[in-house]
């Protein structure tokens, strides 16, 4: 009866991604031209590759960066925004929702305008005697690179964060205040393992939107963007513009292999926890 | 103490719900500027000049003249959001009758190799679409669906994505309540349609207004799987706007802006309450 | 499960509410040029006959420039115009379709346009009125000029020079109209002289007409209107066919314009021409139909502007063109029942921008095999935002994919790694047999080919150079000698230099330099340094602040790299040398025309010119190099298309750049004009010199010049672009030196490493 409903959707996953994921990985393993069978060549190619060391290293400081600063700030805005009333709760969680719905190209515009050499930061910090900053061709630009991402996500996760906190059964709370626990001792030993087991979910959906920040990255910056947000994404395209489909496709599949890793080692731990 | 807690906690909310909304503040009056006075505003960032771009609170002479041309005189403008409402709504047909009852399988069944799919789901989604670009292509290609607006709607259709969030909630809802509804009859369909999706009802419609934002983001797809221009959709109205015509820019950033809005505003209740459903389980 | 429904109910209304006038909109979305080739319905098969075929029609053989033709209601043809010297007038009419010529002279003065009545009768019109002389004459169909008396209305232009001046006469219902500068229409008395204003209460000013049997084609700078030529009302806006026709611009002293129009049998219909191809519209009706394809005929060229329309019958039209080189041509289209409406085989060439260059080579091709159809792809057009890498990535996925083009334009596109992965193939015999037929500069093809072969072959080439006041050193060498040579002429506060813009002195510095800068695969950072230092010492030399600069848009930038300017920014910069403004001037020279006008300005104000190099290597700038996909190397016409385009007869059409066709630019040289250049600068001051073909020692030098050129410059579209988008924020005081060219090279060297 499972199979029943899964079969049409399944069959399309497979026919639309899973087909061409399975030729991707056929293809790490020969030559763009000529199709001959490499073995590993590539993916020893890929892995003495200074532009991809650079680009994995690039990509996982951005998300290890990114990720805690994502779930700690959105957590604590949760927690704040949770002692509210509903009225007050309502506005606060739809404004920081918003940029969820502006388009990616006006979402590029905007950036080109705020973080230009002339642009309205470096206007800002003029007015306090700051001298202007070249965000894009600076080390700034990680900077710029992550607010981006927890601007835009920030709304999402917070919501997330707020579902959870609303499953904490206000009694124990009480019963604790009776006990005379104070705030932060509640906190981390009644609200925390509560919420604990919805991490999975949250870095999930954040690693998954960590790698969408590549768009906005490549349309305000371009193929070539100051080293330090030069990221994985970057390197595939460049590899693609230049036809070396093999040599994508080896970093491609060393790619997914660490998500699954991480999301199966993520999971794991989580299930341990429940 | 509680009440002055309170304010500051308002405070520091409103610092960063500043930055969320300013933009779509800043949309809305460029698109009321006349070219000449942003211009004005932008001419640093515009011309490379010295000094730093300006802005006002409101435009100093407000003008409806982007928006009458944008609205008006911009055929293109209609057809390639025309274009963008079939895809949309191909995309959450679609995933109304294929993603839906897939992740409701996968849920509540023991399906073989559960597991390996899910993690599969869950990879395939994140990998960066440029890598496996080309590979769809030669599926498309060989389907003989390029160049036809459903090169777009049918990956659209199998998105991963929804999959995994609708799996989500649908894990959410109580085994027990299903074993009732067993005991006192029901057939597997009927339990589906009459208890699964109004249950998991927020959760679909949550998995559904994501995936209209994402219709509305679209590049990498219709430029690559379209060749014919009439085909486009709106995502790719914006970035042909030179820059120096910001007013017009903005005011169609703005326009392009306000149907995901609108959805944002109706759905939002419900995307909350859905997302809320399904990390509550977990 | 109720909420649910009537969300999406909610959901589905508003998308249908939205979405239904866009949907009618779209209906009515059918542009020209959009329909199938041959305008083929596309409901037809492959196989389907029929289609317009092109042949050129003799000219009057006394008449090189037209001033005026009409194909009158008897089906005949009157031309009126001048001699190869422009001053003997004639009058030619044609009784069947332009066969035979019938051909009598004019004592006439005034041929700068002539309008011509059905009846035969012909307006001449000249330049300036003053009340001294009108300017304007009128023929009789017996042959009987009179010179009318016209007064028109004072016009002040916007330097403060009075005058006016009739910008196009027409004839239509029997009568004759005029517009002038100030953009008002007029009848004009063919006897008496006077003129009746004719108010069409249009509202705007009206700089041409054109007519149209009863009715008047009125061409403002908003587009066209139509008026009734009996009782001069405006008709109804004809929105489909404005928005079809577009904005009409005319550079020339005639009114020739890119539209022309041709009556039908009925009130209601018409007939028009555009380098779209010809066309039927029924007015106020939402459908046009295209009758002819302009990319499979000569009116596809875009730098072509139109006379005169005839139509005979439905199966038969005349046009009445000006080509890119000036020339007065005429075209019959006549319909062939028996030609494939389709041609039966297609070339698919691709590029990444368009260009004039290509279009001809295309053209050309086109006129010689009507039997292929030779579709262009281009990846960046003006109308589409796309960036080149978008276009790219979009481009080498059908490549793998097995859709690729036949040939490729590789201006722009990853030509090594083509050549590499092996999607473009060895053309080196088809390069060789076009040196043996008409000679090409060998010198140029030896320098783009990989590992001794031929991969990539371009069509034109230009290169950089320097211009300087006679009496002063030499300006020659590498980056820093001429920034040294020229530092030592600065005095005081007389400026050295034209203020060229940042991007526009890099790309003189890139073009000329490049090619030095290439170490191995990487980039030496040292030389970039010295020609980034140097580029800075010449941008200051003369402390211009950024808004007392020339302009240059981004659009400009764009053209720029893909090779559309229309002549070197050598020249612009030298107008500043003759007013004084300047005593060098570096930048690139871009064709025979170019090094004409240079020497013309050479002998108005003395100088010398010479070409920018290092040590030896002296660089040049290929444009439309051409490659022939591996895919395709079997197909005989791809390998046809590329010999054309290479040949004499295939570039003799082109006018941009130099030459790879030694042949072809002895042509060049041979035919050049005679003409003269004027202008006032900002300040008012006016200057103007004579242009003269090259002369024997002239050519000799610049011949000289051409094969001396070794060395093709850095042709990497990412290297370039780093080094203007880095190199501005340099010259601009916004980056210091050596951040620069560690930014550059970084990116460089990350580029090269991937």
């Amino acid at each position: 009866m499972g199979l029943a409903f899964c079969l049409p959707g399944f069959f399309g996953i497979a026919v639309f991604y899973l087909v061409p994921f399975l030729d991707v990985v056929r293809r790490s393993f020969v030559q763009a031209s000529g199709e001959r069978f490499c073995g590993a060549d590539y993916y020893k190619l890929v892995l003495n590759n200074a532009a991809f060391q650079l680009a994995a290293k690039n990509t996982a400081r951005f998300i290890l960066v990114c990720l805690p600063l994502l779930l700690l700030l959105s957590l604590l805005l949760a927690l704040l925004v949770n002692r509210l009333g509903v009225r007050l709760k309502t506005l606060f969680k739809s404004a920081f929702l918003l940029p969820m719905a502006i388009p990616a190209a006006s979402v590029v515009l905007l950036w080109k305008l705020m973080f230009d050499v002339h642009g309205f930061l470096n206007g800002i910090l003029n007015l306090f005697g700051c001298s202007a900053i070249d965000w894009m061709n600076t080390g700034a630009a990680f900077a710029v690179l992550v607010f981006s991402y927890i601007w835009k996500n920030l709304g999402y996760t917070l919501v997330l964060w707020l579902a959870g906190l609303a499953s904490v059964p206000q009694d124990v709370y009480e019963a604790a205040q009776i006990d005379g626990a104070g705030r932060l001792v509640r906190f981390f030993k009644i609200t925390l393992p509560l919420i604990k087991p919805m991490i999975f979910t949250i870095v999930v959906l954040s690693l998954l939107n960590s790698f969408k920040v590549f768009r906005e990255a490549y349309l305000v910056s371009g193929n070539y963007p100051q080293e330090s947000i030069y990221l994985l994404q970057h390197l595939f395209n460049n590899w693609f513009l230049d036809l070396s489909v093999d040599k994508m496709a080896a970093g491609s599949v060393l790619l997914a292999l660490v998500i699954g890793i991480f999301v199966a080692v993520l999971e794991h731990s989580w299930e341990k926890d429940v | 103490m509680n009440r002055i807690g309170k304010i500051i906690s308002v405070l520091i909310l409103a610092v960063f719900a500043l930055l969320t909304v300013a933009p779509l503040f800043f949309l809305f009056c460029g698109g009321m500027m006349g070219n000449g006075e942003i211009n004005e505003y932008l001419k640093p960032f515009i011309y490379h000049m010295d000094g730093f771009v300006g802005w006002r609170l409101f435009p100093l002479y407000p003008t409806l003249r982007n928006y009458v041309r944008l609205l008006l005189d911009s055929p293109e403008f209609f057809r390639m959001f025309w274009n963008t409402m079939a895809v949309t709504a191909g995309i959450l047909l679609g995933q109304f009758l294929f993603g839906l009852p897939a992740a409701w399988g996968l849920a509540r069944y023991p399906v073989p190799a559960k597991k390996v799919f899910y993690m599969l789901c869950i990879v395939l989604m994140m990998l960066p679409f440029q890598v496996t670009m080309l590979s769809e292509y030669l599926v498309l290609n060989r389907l003989g669906m390029l160049d036809t607006l459903w090169s777009i709607i049918l990956p659209g259709v199998f998105s991963t994505f929804s999959v995994f969030l609708m799996y989500r909630f649908f894990c959410g809802i109580p085994e027990e309540l299903l074993e009732s509804a067993r005991i006192d009859g029901a057939g597997e369909l009927q339990i589906f349609f009459l208890l699964g999706v109004p249950l998991g009802a927020s959760g679909i419609l949550s998995a559904l207004v994501l995936q209209f934002l994402e219709c509305f983001n679209m590049i990498e797809q219709p430029l690559v799987f379209l060749k014919e221009k009439s085909l486009w959709p709106l995502s790719l109205y914006l970035p042909e706007i030179d820059e120096k015509q910001m007013g017009f820019a903005l005011c169609c950033s703005f326009v392009a802006l306000v149907p995901p809005l609108l959805v944002f505003g109706m759905g939002q209740q419900y995307l909350e309450a859905g997302i809320m459903a399904g990390a509550v389980k977990e | 499960m109720k909420k649910l429904k009537k969300i999406i109910s909610i959901l589905l209304a508003s998308m249908l509410i939205i979405a239904l006038p866009a949907c009618s909109s779209t209906d009515s979305e059918n542009k020209p040029g959009e329909t199938q080739p041959g305008g083929a319905p596309a409901a037809q098969t492959e196989n389907a006959k029929g289609r317009f075929l092109e042949t050129e029609v003799k000219m009057p053989e006394n008449i090189s420039h037209v001033a005026g033709v009409k194909k009158c209601s008897d089906d005949s043809i009157v031309v009126v115009g001048t001699d190869d010297n422009g001053i003997s007038a004639y009058k030619a009419v044609s009784k069947n379709q332009g066969k035979d010529w019938e051909e009598t002279k004019l004592d006439a003065e005034n041929t700068r346009h002539a309008a011509i009545n059905d009846d035969g009768t012909v307006a001449l019109i000249g330049y300036f009125t003053t009340k001294e002389n009108s300017n304007v004459e009128i023929v009789d169909k017996d042959g009987k000029v009179t010179k009318l008396d016209i007064t028109l209305p004072e016009h002040q232009g916007p330097s403060g020079d009075s005058g006016n001046m009739i910008l196009s006469a027409v004839f239509a219902a029997g009568k004759l109209f005029i517009t002038e500068l100030e953009g008002r229409i007029y009848e004009l008395d063919t006897k008496s002289g006077e003129l009746t204003k004719v108010t069409t209460e249009i509202g705007e000013e009206v700089h041409g007409l054109i007519s149209l049997g009863n009715r008047i084609v009125l061409i403002t700078k908003n587009g066209v209107r139509f008026a009734d030529a009996k009782t001069g009302t405006l008709l109804p806006e004809d929105t489909e066919l404005e928005k079809a026709v577009g904005t009409i611009e005319n550079g020339s002293d005639r009114p020739i314009y890119p539209v022309m129009f041709a009556a039908a049998e009925k009130e209601d219909e018409l007939y028009f021409v555009s380098h779209g191809g010809i066309f039927y519209h029924k007015q106020g009706g939402s459908s046009i139909e295209q009758l002819v394809n302009g990319e499979l005929v000569s009116l596809g060229d875009g730098s072509t502007a139109f006379m005169e329309f005839a139509r005979f019958d439905d199966e038969h039209f005349m046009v009445f063109a000006v080509d890119s080189l000036g020339n007065d041509k005429c075209y019959s289209y006549e319909y062939d029942a028996d030609a494939s409406a389709v041609p039966e085989k297609q070339l698919n060439v691709y590029a990444l921008a368009d260009s004039a260059v290509l279009q001809q080579a295309i053209s050309a091709f086109q006129k010689k095999n009507p039997d292929v159809f030779v579709k262009k792809t281009i990846g960046m057009t003006d109308d589409n935002g796309v960036t080149a890498e978008d276009a790219i990535k979009t481009l080498n996925t059908e490549i793998m994919a097995g859709n690729g083009p036949d040939v490729f334009v590789l201006d722009g596109l990853p030509a090594d790694s083509y050549v590499e992965k092996g999607i473009i193939s060895d053309i080196s015999s088809i390069v060789e047999d076009a040196d043996k037929k008409d000679g090409l500069f060998t010198n140029i093809t030896d320098a783009c080919k990989t590992d001794g072969k031929v991969y990539q072959v371009p069509l034109r080439f230009y290169f950089t150079a320097a211009e300087w006041d006679s009496g002063i050193k030499e300006i020659s060498g590498g980056p820093q000698e001429i920034a040294d040579d020229i530092k030592t002429l600065k005095e005081g506060n007389k400026p050295v230099m034209p203020s060229f813009p940042a991007e526009m002195s890099l790309y003189t510095f890139y073009d000329a330099y490049s090619a030095a800068w290439k170490e191995g695969n990487g980039i030496n950072s040292e030389a970039l340094k010295n020609s980034l230092e140097a580029a800075k010492t010449l941008y200051d030399l003369d402390g211009y602040k950024e808004d007392e600069r020339w302009s240059y848009g981004a659009v400009y930038s764009d053209m720029l790299y893909l090779g559309q300017i229309i002549y070197g920014t050598l020249g612009q910069g030298s107008n500043s040398r003759l007013t004084g403004d300047a005593k060098v001037s570096i930048g690139t020279l871009t064709g025979v025309d170019d090094v004409m006008s240079m020497y013309g300005l050479e002998s108005s104000k003395a100088g010398s010119f010479g070409l920018l190099s290092v040590g030896e290597q002296r660089a040049f700038v290929p444009v439309v190099s051409l490659g022939l996909a591996d895919a395709a190397k079997d197909n005989e016409v791809a390998k046809e298309f590329i010999k054309t385009a290479l040949s004499a007869d295939g570039q003799h059409q082109m006018t941009n750049y130099f030459s790879i066709n030694k042949k072809a630019y002895e042509n060049e040289c041979k035919n050049a004009k005679e003409y003269s250049i004027g202008g006032s600068d900002g300040e008012g001051r006016s200057f103007g010199y004579e242009v003269k073909p090259l002369s024997e020692k002239q050519k000799k030098d610049l011949t000289a010049m051409l094969e001396s050129l070794n060395t093709c410059m850095w042709n990497d579209r990412v290297v370039q672009d780093l080094v203007i988008s880095e190199g501005v924020k340099y010259l601009q005081d916004q980056q210091s030196l050596e951040d620069t060219v560690s930014a550059i090279t970084k990116k460089v060297q990350l580029y090269v490493s991937e």
